[in-house]
């Protein structure tokens, strides 16, 4: 077998693209190697379904399981997609190598069975058909094991020059920064979760060798779906508070709100165990959430409990001055 | 379409989809995002109403999985009343033989998504 490694003047750049023309012209290869077999394996493919309904043999010699024609074709071409699409910066791409994984596996079920099965001789086919399909998977893996040879090649070269940011995994830090701002987006409650999911997102992309555009168009996506993402969060995720939240209230009448949402925080906030809540106010702009703190001139002290029908606190009014953010 | 079910748009379904190919798998968002082709931010609002519903699960994958220096991922999973409304809309939206119908309905989500 050919050596194809990245020669060790190669910069790590250089050695990407060297890897990637070799993975390419490998893959032209491996079609045009693979034509004719395949067009074999499909042959001998039909006669085993046909055989099936007749007789139980063919399952228990395990030809069913030659994998079919037009999936190995598939793979070949989603491999090949891949590499059109490659991002092999810092190191090549696991979804690339997955595809010439899987690829040689089905090559080496078909060597194997040919191997083991007297294909021709059970099928009653001629033996130049299963011979090709045969011989085709063999020089198929061959060109699987080059491709797998030269994606392990992809390294830096001890005189290589040092790797960026991108290249270790860590995203860009103008990206990082502008998710954790426009978080803010979100509500308290959800905000750290959804901020971590997706900073962890961006840390695979930068893995994954996205460069800063890439990162920033990420960014971009998700900061123009935040408020999507706020809307579909549940009720209590969007309004309920934590124990060292904040008030909101509506802005200048005492406000309605409803305490079941807020039990906990409404109890800890008149225990004066807690120096603010937050509270939705089921006024004309319940859904804005304001801040207040106890001491600014926001909410100072829940005045009214409103009791049900049952007897249990329904809902508090709560004072409020000017609001504060 | 009952109160518990969301608008099952083109993206929605395609969601769906990739969550019933392995019904037993954890996946986060960014494995989502490349088997069913969506841009990254329609995504998680999908996620987000379909946990609310109770038709998706998730967690934070194990410290032992966190690579130094990386933030934790979410990991998703499709719940067994996930699995009777996704069946269910799915099947809707393929007699209804509208353009969801497509072999792209039921992406695979690619190895080692965990």
């Amino acid at each position: 077998m050919n050596e194809q490694r990245v020669p060790r003047w190669a910069t790590s750049v250089q050695s990407v693209d060297y890897v990637t023309s070799i993975v390419r012209d490998e893959v032209a290869r491996l079609e045009a190697e693979l034509s004719l077999p395949l067009s074999a394996l499909s042959a001998v493919g039909n006669h085993v379904e046909s055989m099936r309904h007749r007789s139980a043999r063919v399952d228990s010699l395990g030809l069913h399981l030659l994998p079919p024609a037009f999936y190995v074709e598939h793979c070949i071409a989603k491999l090949r997609a891949e590499i059109v699409g490659a991002r092999m910066v810092g190191r090549p791409s696991r979804r690339l190598r997955a595809r010439v994984g899987e690829l040689r596996e089905l090559l080496i079920a078909v060597v194997d069975i040919t191997a083991n099965v007297d294909v021709a001789g059970e099928l009653d086919l001629p033996f130049e058909l299963v011979s090709t399909a045969q011989s085709g998977a063999r020089s198929g893996i061959s060109c699987l094991d080059r491709i797998s040879q030269a994606l392990e090649s992809i390294h830096l070269p001890p005189n290589a020059e040092p790797r960026s940011d991108a290249e270790h995994g860590h995203p860009n830090r103008s990206a990082e920064w502008m998710l954790q701002v426009t978080g803010r987006i979100l509500p308290p409650l959800a905000r750290d979760r959804y901020v971590e999911e997706f900073r962890g997102e961006l840390y695979y992309l930068a893995e994954e060798g996205a460069n800063l555009g890439a990162q920033l168009a990420y960014v971009f996506r998700q900061v123009g779906r935040l408020w999507s993402t706020r809307r579909a969060l549940p009720e209590d995720l969007r309004y309920r508070a934590r124990d060292s939240g904040k008030v909101a209230a509506s802005r200048n009448q005492p406000a309605i709100v409803r305490a079941h949402y807020f039990s906990d925080v409404v109890r800890a906030y008149m225990d004066r165990r807690a120096a603010s809540a937050i509270i939705r106010a089921a006024s004309s702009n319940a859904k804005r959430e304001k801040v207040f703190r106890r001491g600014s001139r926001g909410a100072r002290s829940i005045v009214q409990v409103q009791h049900g029908r049952s007897g249990q606190k329904s809902s508090y009014a709560v004072t409020s001055g000017r609001h504060r953010r | 379409m009952s109160p518990s079910e969301p608008r099952m748009t083109r993206a929605t379904l395609l969601v769906l989809g990739a969550f019933m190919d392995d019904t037993s798998q954890e996946v986060y968002g960014s494995k989502i995002t490349e088997a069913v082709g969506l841009a990254s931010g329609t995504i998680h609002p999908i996620l987000a109403r379909f946990e609310a519903l109770g038709w998706l699960e998730s967690r934070w994958e194990e410290p032992g999985q966190v690579a130094l220096g990386r933030p934790r991922r979410r990991l998703y999973k499709i719940t067994p009343k996930g699995v009777v409304g996704a069946a269910r809309a799915l099947a809707r939206a393929e007699t209804k033989g509208s353009r969801f119908s497509s072999p792209q309905f039921s992406p695979r989500l690619a190895e080692g998504s965990t």
